[in-house]
């Protein structure tokens, strides 16, 4: 199936949603931080399908960094919009900390984890280390919070260019 | 010096990192692995490499093509990241091996400096294979007559690199 950059904007904030209803529903942690990724993947994929069609984009870490354009878009918008220097760059920042998360936490394969090799995954990288409570449950409100993040400014950006 | 190169070397200098790899792809992403991260938010890994990048002698054009840099600790680079792919490794006349590597001259170098590491191991520079450019790069080692370099000893030093992976039929 070939789809549209408007298909892969649209369908990113429907995996978003996905992710929030999964994540509230409190049984499938890994469920929801895959949809979680999967909304910043698809809206990656939006708006560089937009300037290159020809874009092959695996579902690897390399290719997902590549994708970010999203993060020069934003600049670029900022400047427009004669925001401070000052301003452009924490908001670079915090958008760049929100994408370093969801590289960290998300993998394409967590679609096949179960939520017992979701925490040994955390494990290995040291995310369950001094967690209060559920550290799924934490882990994955870390993740949805990044994606969150990255979809909102995708949404701002998006609507100003189909505006203009 | 291009400015990935530019980047990666300011990157060293002021993060002291295990690995830095970068690609340039209408655009500078990558990643930089580093202990420093351990136990840091992200937000504080990436104003550290956001301090590192404004000490780089960049102009504000080049500035802008930087991307994505993602800052990982070693764990997670090795539960997520993806290594430098070795393809090939093959013997060749006078005693060399060549290594054929999926990358660009930075994933090269950092091949060339584990096969340097090895007492009595010398390299030449890597290059790009032709008609694979960007895809593909080549670099050829030696050993001494004494201790040479043969394919299995090559292959053996490449896997015991964490950040390097011999694929199968290399």
């Amino acid at each position: 199936m070939q789809f549209k950059p408007e298909q892969y904007y649209r369908v990113s904030l429907e995996r978003m949603r996905q992710a929030h209803m999964v994540y509230g529903n409190g049984a499938a942690f890994s469920l929801a931080m895959y949809c979680g990724g999967l909304a910043v993947e698809s809206l990656l994929r939006a708006f560089r399908w937009t300037e290159d069609p020809s874009f092959e984009g695996r579902h690897d870490l390399s290719d997902l960094l590549k994708a970010s354009r999203l993060l020069r878009i934003d600049d670029e918008y900022m400047r427009r919009k004669n925001a401070s220097e000052e301003d452009i760059h924490t908001s670079g920042v915090t958008l760049r900390a929100a994408m370093n998360e969801v590289v960290i936490l998300w993998h394409n394969n967590l679609r096949f984890a179960s939520e017992a090799s979701l925490k040994a995954f955390l494990n290995n990288i040291g995310r369950l280390k001094g967690v209060k409570g559920d550290p799924l449950k934490k882990n994955a409100l870390d993740l949805l919070s990044a994606a969150q993040t990255v979809v909102n400014r995708g949404v701002t950006l998006w609507t100003s260019k189909t505006k203009s | 010096m291009d400015i990935k190169d530019k980047i990666i070397s300011t990157l060293f200098h002021a993060l002291k990192p295990e690995y830095v790899r970068l690609e340039d792809d209408d655009g500078i992403s990558g990643f930089v692995v580093s202990s420093q991260f351990e136990g840091m938010s992200t937000l504080d890994r990436q104003g550290k490499i956001e301090h590192a990048l404004q000490n780089a002698s960049l102009t504000q054009k080049d500035r802008r093509r930087v991307l994505m840099i993602a800052g990982l600790t070693p764990g997670e680079y090795e539960s997520v990241g993806a290594r430098i792919r070795v393809h090939q490794v093959r013997e060749m006349t006078g005693g060399e091996i060549e290594v054929v590597l999926h990358g660009g001259h930075s994933d090269a170098e950092y091949v060339r400096g584990t096969l340097n590491s090895q007492k009595g191991v010398r390299t030449l520079d890597p290059n790009p294979v032709p008609g694979a450019p960007g895809v593909l790069m080549s670099l050829r080692a030696k050993g001494t007559p004494a201790n040479p370099l043969t394919r299995e000893k090559a292959i053996a030093i490449l896997k015991k690199d964490s950040y390097i992976e011999v694929m199968p039929n290399a």
